[in-house]
């Protein structure tokens, strides 16, 4: 039976950590309240881009570009966004799963796949298991900036455009609502399997639901079509981080309440504990004197 | 014939007066002149102190109960002689060695007196081997010395009586010596069951039963402290005759020693002692260390003892547990924790040890392995407050690999047992030392790492864990 100190030290310990988990689950709920907003205005964003490209590619005239055609290079990359930092339950495990599904499914089919990952946990895991990521992003700070995300999906779309890369997708945490979020692989090149997948999610107006007048482009469709497909694609990376850092921190949220709650029953087993180590030890004492004297008389 | 009467009674103490120069010796049996008990048998004590003018302080060695000052008391003039050699096996004995199992008095030729002194140091046997008892967790990380000494430490109700009973059903059939059990404070019940087991089993491929090769001795909880105090002495006496006159190796199961301290301390104050640490008599240490020195292994034979010792409220440093531990050679742990889990035997694999834990000993695979398994669970319970706190998913993936492999093994430590297949509905499984050893070897390897937990429980080695998982899965399915 541990002593009475012993016990008292780890009771310290534990509301210790309690008081860590408390201000990290609040501080995740503040985040979650800011980044919500936010959020909302992104995917408003992101769904008229979306349908002005829906538009673009199912035009009557078609229209040509490198960015719509499938390239067969053997060469994929994806995009895998796991947390900036742990306590989150099981958020990087769920990423960490599908990444492995990609590398998987790579091997099987034969192509290489570059892998691509912000600095975070995400990166220990994958060295862990012995995958290499090719790049980490070291710099970015949950959502990237205009400037990083233009850097980046410049990258991608240029090896894209000449042709180097078949595939490109982004591997992170979707979120549905607060109490719901997936891991999922969004698919970002080929651009018209994005656009088709964008277009058909639920949040999305249905594109085929609008009545349009036969419009005319000035500049010509395959002039602007470039720009607005890098468009897509930076503002598609951008909602995929936004996604990944609200789902986070709802995990991270749900992590820490449970781990305050976990720590405070330990406080009051352990209490209870020290209590009757305590009352043992007085028990002992008093039996001694009293025995003592007892024999003694 | 030295005569004396009793002149005061204290619970089950009383006092004797002799005349001055004819006082008993210290240890002597003394009979109170009278009818006690069913029998109308005299009452036996054993002088304890001598205070002085002619008067002697004995304990009683069975119950007071009829006692009373006046009564004739005799000088037998020796300590309690028991019977001893071929003859008691296969009975029952009180600890006067009188036979209680109603089959007759027995026929030994020979009796000695249950107070001797333990061999001498130069005639202790100075060589270690190994004792396979085809337990798991036994063999690999507290492996059991023979003719050495084994103490089963557990609170109440964690399964040491079963161990015990176990490791007879599993030494005894195989082994070619005698045995001898004594049943000191225990219940009344469960010395029924295992008289009735040992008629059951046979030894071996051989017609004799168990029985015929073990004798048998209680002293159970509804005796006075008295009996209790001595009846482990009187079983050690059988012990020592069967070893010494040449049949070899002995095994002394003892059930269960605590009683024995406890016994010496509720006579202690009686006897006018002045209570030590916890109440416990002042000569604790002595008492223990007079019984378990008379264990060793000399040059004529082995005793390989087992003793269970209860560890009040699951307080190790307790002082009773606490002197019994430098006597042995050999702890095996029993956690409540881990009975909570259900497994069992609930063996603590952290703190059971052996002293033969050593790999000149044991071999330097054994002991390796020993020391990686022993890594995986202190690691897996230094992080337990994590776990517990912030759950597997925060640990690093190095540490979630060390606790699933550590959680695998702490339930591989599980095992069937022979004498609870009536419980369990499970056949006993007995894993050589070879076996365990491999088995351990290769979940630390990671080789079973995708077995599922449950598929550790219950069985032998790990290839019946393989099966046990193809088992599961296929019930899963038709589910």
């Amino acid at each position: 039976m541990p002593g009475t100190r012993q016990i008292i030290q780890r009771r310290k310990a534990v509301s210790n950590i309690a008081r860590i988990t408390r201000t990290m689950e609040m501080i995740s709920t503040a985040k979650y309240k800011s980044y919500h907003n936010k959020w909302l205005s992104i995917v408003d964003f992101h769904d008229a881009m979306v349908q002005l490209g829906y538009l673009l590619v199912t035009a009557q005239k078609p229209v040509e570009h490198p960015l719509l055609k499938d390239n067969s290079s053997g060469r994929t990359a994806i995009l895998a966004i796991g947390s900036g930092r742990g306590l989150c339950g099981s958020y990087n495990a769920h990423i960490y799963r599908l990444v492995e599904e990609h590398v998987y499914r790579a091997k099987a089919s034969g192509k290489k796949l570059d892998i691509y990952v912000p600095e975070g946990k995400l990166v220990h895991i994958l060295n862990y298991h012995g995958i290499a990521p090719t790049k980490v992003y070291s710099d970015i700070d949950e959502i990237p900036s205009d400037v990083q995300l233009e850097e980046i999906a410049g990258e991608y779309a240029s090896l894209y455009m000449a042709g180097e890369l078949d595939y490109f997708g982004i591997v992170y945490m979707r979120f549905y609502s607060m109490s719901s979020q997936r891991a999922q692989t969004l698919t970002i090149m080929p651009l018209i399997e994005l656009i088709d997948d964008l277009a058909t999610r639920s949040k999305a107006i249905w594109p085929w639901d609008l009545s349009f007048e036969d419009f005319y482009l000035t500049p010509p469709a395959d002039k602007i079509i470039e720009d607005i497909g890098k468009m897509i694609i930076r503002s598609s990376i951008q909602s995929c981080f936004m996604d990944a850092a609200i789902s986070e921190h709802v995990a991270r949220m749900i992590a820490m309440r449970n781990a305050t709650e976990n720590a405070e029953d330990m406080i009051k087993e352990m209490t209870i504990q020290y209590n009757r180590a305590r009352q043992t030890q007085i028990t002992t004492e008093l039996l001694d004197i009293i025995g003592g004297s007892g024999a003694l008389r | 014939m030295n005569k004396g009467k009793v002149i005061q009674v204290i619970g089950s103490v009383f006092d004797a007066k002799f005349a001055p120069e004819q006082v008993p010796a210290v240890y002597n049996a003394i009979e109170v002149q009278g009818n006690f008990g069913k029998g109308g048998k005299g009452l036996y004590g054993e002088v304890q102190q001598h205070l002085g003018g002619g008067k002697v302080r004995a304990i009683s060695l069975s119950s007071t109960m009829g006692l009373r000052r006046g009564l004739d008391v005799i000088d037998t003039g020796s300590p309690l002689m028991v019977p001893v050699g071929p003859q008691t096996l296969g009975r029952v004995f009180n600890l006067f060695g009188e036979p209680i199992d109603e089959k007759g008095p027995v026929q030994a030729g020979l009796k000695m007196p249950i107070h001797r002194e333990p061999p001498k140091l130069v005639d202790l046997s100075a060589k270690t081997e190994m004792f396979e008892t085809g337990i798991k967790v036994i063999d690999l990380l507290c492996p059991f010395v023979l003719g050495g000494k084994t103490g089963l430490f557990g609170g109440a109700g964690v399964g040491k009586t079963v161990v015990v009973q176990e490791l007879i059903a599993r030494i005894a059939t195989k082994h070619g010596g005698y045995s001898v059990f004594a049943g000191v404070g225990e219940r009344t019940r469960e010395g029924n069951d295992l008289w009735l087991e040992m008629q059951r089993t046979h030894i071996g491929d051989s017609k004799d039963t168990v029985l015929d090769h073990t004798c048998l001795v209680f002293g159970q909880m509804n005796e006075p402290p008295g009996a209790r105090l001595r009846v482990a002495l009187t079983a050690m006496t059988m012990a020592e005759y069967l070893c010494e006159s040449g049949t070899g190796n002995t095994l002394l199961f003892i059930d269960n020693i605590f009683r024995f301290s406890q016994a010496g301390s509720e006579v202690s104050a009686l006897l006018g002692r002045i209570p030590s640490a916890v109440g416990y008599q002042p000569t604790l240490a002595t008492e223990m260390g007079q019984l378990q020195e008379r264990i060793a292994s000399t040059r004529t034979g082995a005793i390989t003892s087992v003793q269970a010792i209860y560890v009040p409220a699951d307080d190790l440093t307790a002082p009773a547990p606490a002197t019994t531990f430098a006597h042995l050679d050999s702890f095996v742990v029993l956690k409540r924790s881990i009975t909570e889990k259900g497994i069992y035997p609930a063996v603590d694999p952290l703190e059971s040890t052996s002293r033969i834990l050593d790999a000149n000993i044991i071999g330097q695979e054994h002991y390796s392995i020993a020391q990686t398994v022993l890594e995986y669970l202190q690691r897996y319970h230094d992080l337990q407050d994590i776990i517990a706190i912030l759950g597997v998913d925060e640990l690093s993936k190095q540490d979630q690999t060390t606790v699933s492999r550590a959680r695998k093994l702490e339930r591989f430590f599980s095992q069937p047992f022979l004498v609870t297949k009536q419980f369990t509905g499970l056949e006993g499984k007995y894993v050589s030392k070879a076996d365990s050893v491999q088995s351990c070897k290769e979940i630390c390897e990671g080789k079973w790492d995708s077995l599922p937990e449950e598929a550790f429980m219950y069985v032998g080695t790990v290839e019946d864990a393989a099966r046990k998982a193809r088992t599961l899965t296929s019930k899963q399915e038709k589910d």
